[in-house]
């Protein structure tokens, strides 16, 4: 078996020391998956990915890369070690129009702006007819289509999102959910991070639930969607937030 | 009538270029720094000591066409630009970067003692006596008669500082909107986080602030030295005129730093003429909140 794409060992990570969020997570992505951490509200879902793009200090364990270690690589770095991260909120610079988003990571990476943004362009044709919008004047699946273009345009081997369903509608949800398998099709892995977990199911190839700061199970989607014991952690939530039975 | 024009867009150039400056600082690096103004004086003071140094060549002293001053003071300009910017990011290295995880209070807290250090080591330094540039005395040449609404005289210097803000100016202005640091600088002011998951190295964008700052500053300092003269306490009293021009054009916008800056300097010099000396600050601030209560995020706001 090659290489996994990025292995996450035994990481513990937390804003402050002494305060894990992530307490010992464990988890590997193969060249070409899909993988969804789905888990119940305040599991570390998003500090482990943050972790792992180098915006959570991380406390034990380490991060692989294609077996390189990238444990510490600064965030900024994280784009030439081949890996783009999207964030969940205010992930495109407002103030900037579409096409200056996009150039301004082709810039970065030092690349020729029209051999990177031209494929990007194809692949989202709605964001070159906008190019000259400001990103700010974005509807919010356009604009997620925008973060993850951005993403794209270092060439990464994996792209990581922190919730890209957050305040679509579910038609958006399809749209992006369907950039994404294209995104995979087109040979970049994709880890993300989902609260929607029956969408998150729905598109990954397999899934990791994390419980307080842990995976609980990691599994293939399929199998998952029938396991008593997502209905379990879900159920119950639900159940007390909706006041349904 | 014309006059007050002009001298308010002498004063205005002065406090436009200081207040790109603290502008560009308080939006990227997200903070108040109230020791901006003692950047402006330790860099016309920086100016005046390699101008000293430099004077020991003959001709460089020498008066150039029809300035009051030679080639020396454009070397200690260059100079003063480059020295303190890294008094600025000496500043923050010591200073400001340790303090940069609390809150924004603390950080503007220690900037009103970090001026207060400056100042008073400026003062210690070079004594409370006022210092010219150059001792030549420079005849204004009158562009309309006096008869004409109470006429219009430039010196040649003070024509001199115009021109040089507007093209500084047009040159920042380009620089932010084309360049990859510039471009970073904007990215970084408006979203670090996401600045840094691009592969902007937000560190290096800080540092290049401070020094584009910094260099800025020492350019107000002299040019406010050429036009008047140079004092320990001239940061002191250019602080509030800046804050002004910065709230009054928009945070973090150049031409809006611009633009505050000369409309302060309008009132400042109207004032000066219409109702006396001692109520230049005071009109500089009715201006800033008449503008604020029409446009509450300033001229050229972007954000709230």
């Amino acid at each position: 078996m090659t290489a996994p794409v990025l292995a996450i060992e035994a990481l513990e990570a937390g804003y402050e020391p002494g305060l894990s969020i992530v307490r010992g997570a464990s988890l590997t992505v193969q060249a070409g998956e899909i993988v969804a951490i789905i888990g119940p509200n305040g599991a570390g879902k998003s500090t482990l990915v943050k972790a792992v793009a180098g915006l959570v200090p991380i406390i034990q364990g380490r991060n692989l890369l294609f077996e390189k270690d990238i444990t510490g690589t600064p965030a900024h770095r994280m784009v030439f070690a081949g890996l783009a991260f999207v964030p969940q909120n205010e992930n495109v610079f407002v103030n900037l129009s579409v096409a200056e988003n996009l150039e301004l990571a082709a810039a970065i990476v030092k690349a020729n702006r029209r051999e990177r943004l031209d494929p990007v362009y194809a692949m989202f044709p709605d964001l070159y007819r906008q190019r000259a919008d400001l990103a700010g004047q974005l509807s919010g699946g356009q604009r997620q289509m925008l973060a993850v273009a951005r993403g794209l345009i270092a060439r990464p081997k994996l792209i990581i999102l922190d919730e890209p369903s957050a305040g679509l509608s579910p038609k958006m949800l399809d749209q992006v959910f369907g950039k994404l398998r294209e995104v995979r099709d087109s040979g970049v892995t994709v880890l993300l991070v989902e609260q929607n977990v029956k969408a998150a199911l729905a598109l990954a190839d397999r899934a990791a639930v994390l419980v307080e700061g842990r995976e609980r199970i990691v599994a293939r989607s399929s199998d998952l969607l029938n396991d008593d014991r997502i209905a379990e952690l879900y159920l119950g939530r639900a159940t007390r937030k909706d006041g349904k039975t | 009538m014309f006059q007050i024009v002009a001298d308010g867009l002498i004063i205005g150039s002065v406090i436009s270029l200081g207040a790109i400056g603290l502008s560009l600082t308080v939006s990227i690096v997200g903070f108040s720094n109230f020791s901006h103004g003692e950047l402006v004086a330790w860099g016309a003071y920086f100016a005046f000591i390699v101008t000293g140094l430099t004077s020991m060549p003959q001709g460089l002293a020498a008066s150039i066409g029809p300035f009051s001053f030679g080639w020396g003071l454009v070397i200690a300009t260059v100079a003063a630009a480059a020295i303190t910017g890294a008094l600025a990011l000496a500043l923050d290295t010591v200073l400001f970067k340790r303090l940069r995880k609390q809150s924004s209070i603390t950080l503007v807290i220690a900037s009103f003692g970090a001026a207060l250090v400056l100042r008073n080591l400026l003062l210690f330094w070079q004594g409370g006596v006022p210092k010219y540039f150059s001792q030549n005395l420079q005849i204004a040449t009158p562009f309309l008669p006096r008869s004409f609404w109470g006429g219009l005289r430039f010196t040649a210097d003070q024509l001199l500082v115009l021109a040089l803000t507007l093209a500084t100016v047009t040159g920042l202005h380009l620089f932010l909107r084309y360049s990859v640091l510039g471009r970073s600088m904007r990215a970084t002011a408006a979203n670090p986080g996401l600045a840094q998951v691009t592969g902007i190295d937000t560190e290096r964008v800080l540092r290049s602030t401070w020094m584009l700052g910094g260099a800025l500053a020492a350019l107000a300092g002299v040019f406010a030295g050429i036009t008047v003269q140079l004092r320990p306490t001239m940061g002191a009293e250019l602080l509030l005129p800046l804050f002004a021009a910065v709230i009054l054009g928009g945070i973090g916008s150049v031409w809006g730093a611009v633009l505050g800056g000369l409309l302060v300097g309008l009132a400042e010099s109207a004032s000066v003429t219409l109702l006396g000396a001692e109520y230049r600050t005071v009109a500089a601030f009715i201006v800033l909140t008449v503008i604020l209560l029409l446009k509450p995020n300033g001229l050229f706001g972007e954000r709230a």
